[in-house]
């Protein structure tokens, strides 16, 4: 196909970056910083570079259900113009509540003409939990969330479920978990799902994922169902206080010396160790910052059952977990090893778990 | 308190993993002198500190190359003493290195021109003229 003809017939991201004056230089650049981010080989960066400047626009449908608009606010505050608006502005967003211009009969109609025109073959992204128990908690035009969800998941390449609550059912899910909130992965068992959690998750990360679909398809996924290429190390093994954690140096409030010095917040309720995420590398913002440079502790807001895993501001070892079943005081001083940590939370974590008993109508003093 | 008054000492002196790069370097040079294959080191996929990437500069030295690319940010292309050993640092549009890469080869990638850009062009030129 000649440059004459393919600009003819359909749009490549090739031709709409030379028609954004962006230089392929540039797109370059960008596929190396990225194929970096994803632990990608850099010799990656250069078939990615090929591969995408001929792709067309990827049709996606973005379906929002339980949740805070943030994940959609996070992938769109790019102020400068980066891979991750270059991506974003370049799939066909067939569908999406926040951003698209149509409203009432005529979204919807978009939404079932784009999953009409590109079966098979457009990309779901799902933010938002869905109330498995009672479907009229939550309905968009009348119609349910789980209905919705199961109508465009057919047809769908993939599914994406963007943000803790549509990868594991984040706040709505917490306890008492009022509408029954549960995962995207809870309800469709027959395609691929990637998990990209975080409340929200980092922008990047989310353009990095799209862009690997796109070049090599679905990336390396861990048992959570997260790309490894960004959930693959804990917080705390990348965080840049980490030598003050192996020293036993650590603030124990949110004023005193070692807060002032930036000393380890492992005292003040930090969940670096249990928690996967590639804020201490990646960081927010363009890489300005992330919560524990900030001088916050991680809240591990990536992990599933976060919300009922314990204070944000009591140690890991101390928790909710009864201290004596871990009697160490090693683990106290913080000269712990992180699997001893982890192993605290996930005990933590399935009593969180159990505590999960979705509301029903007669608990609300309805009729069944 | 900006992140440099933190002391954190462990980070100011050179852990020795500059030599484990010249190492790795000197194979790939080797094989491109033999097979003309080139390669591509990340350095910030690697442990190293900002005292390791100076020490690894200052043992690659300079050469007589240098370009800078000026799209959305800067990049700068040098070559070092050692032919076929070049240097590239790709900066955000904030300046900050976002990048920094060490490519085997005769002409890092990023010089050539991409024949679509050539294309669009000629087609360009010929239309004005």
């Amino acid at each position: 196909m000649t440059p004459e003809e393919s600009s003819e017939t359909t749009e490549t991201l090739g031709t709409n970056l030379i028609g954004n004056g962006v230089s392929r230089r540039t797109f370059l650049k960008f596929c190396s910083t990225v194929a970096s981010a994803m632990a990608l080989p850099p010799t990656a960066a250069t078939a990615m570079a090929e591969t995408l400047s001929k792709a067309t626009r990827q049709s996606v449908i973005w379906l929002s259900f339980q949740e805070c608009t943030g994940c959609t606010e996070s992938i769109t505050r790019s102020h400068k113009p980066t891979l991750e608006s270059l991506i974003f502005d370049f799939v066909s967003l067939d569908y999406h509540h926040t951003l698209q211009a149509a409203s009432g009969d005529a979204a919807e109609h978009a939404r079932e003409e784009a999953q009409k025109a590109h079966k098979g073959k457009y990309i779901l992204i799902v933010d938002g939990s869905i109330p498995a128990e009672n479907n009229g908690y939550s309905t968009i035009a009348g119609i349910s969330n789980r209905q919705m969800l199961e109508d465009v998941a057919k047809d769908a390449m993939a599914i994406v479920s963007v943000g803790t609550c549509a990868a594991y059912g984040g706040l709505p899910k917490a306890d008492p978990n009022p509408t029954g909130a549960v995962a995207v992965s809870d309800i469709i068992k027959d395609k691929p799902i990637i998990n990209i959690p975080g409340c929200p998750p980092i922008p990047v990360v989310m353009t990095g994922v799209l862009a690997h679909v796109l070049t090599f398809g679905i990336p390396e996924l861990d048992k959570h169902g997260r790309p490894v290429a960004f959930f693959g190390e804990s917080i705390h093994d990348r965080c840049y206080r980490r030598p003050f954690y192996d020293k036993g140096l650590f603030a124990k409030g949110f004023d005193d010396e070692g807060a002032r010095k930036g000393w380890c917040l492992f005292e003040v309720g930090c969940k670096g160790p249990t928690t996967f995420n590639a804020c201490a590398t990646t960081k927010w913002n363009n890489g300005t910052s992330f919560p524990i440079q900030s001088g916050h502790g991680c809240i591990g807001c990536s992990e599933p059952d976060f919300w009922d895993a314990g204070s944000f501001y009591k140690a890991l070892s101390t928790g909710s977990i009864n201290p004596s079943e871990w009697a160490t005081d090693a683990l106290v001083a913080g000269a712990a090893i992180g699997v001893a940590s982890g192993l605290l939370n996930r005990a933590g974590k399935s009593k969180a778990q159990d505590k999960h008993d979705p509301v029903t109508l007669e608990d609300m003093g309805g009729k069944k | 308190m900006s992140l440099i008054d933190i002391p954190v000492k462990s980070l100011d002196k050179p852990t020795g993993m500059a030599n484990a790069v010249m190492n790795e370097l000197s194979d790939h040079l080797s094989r491109l002198a033999d097979s003309g294959e080139s390669h591509i080191v990340d350095l910030l996929s690697l442990p190293m500190t900002e005292a390791d990437i100076n020490e690894l500069a200052d043992m690659l030295g300079v050469g007589e190359v240098s370009a800078t690319i000026s799209g959305i940010g800067t990049s700068s292309i040098r070559e070092t003493a050692y032919r076929g050993i070049w240097w590239v640092t790709h900066y955000g549009d904030d300046e900050k290195v976002v990048s920094e890469l060490i490519e085997i080869t005769q002409v890092p990638q990023i010089l050539i021109t991409h024949m679509d850009e050539i294309r669009h062009s000629a087609q360009s030129m010929a239309a004005v003229n």
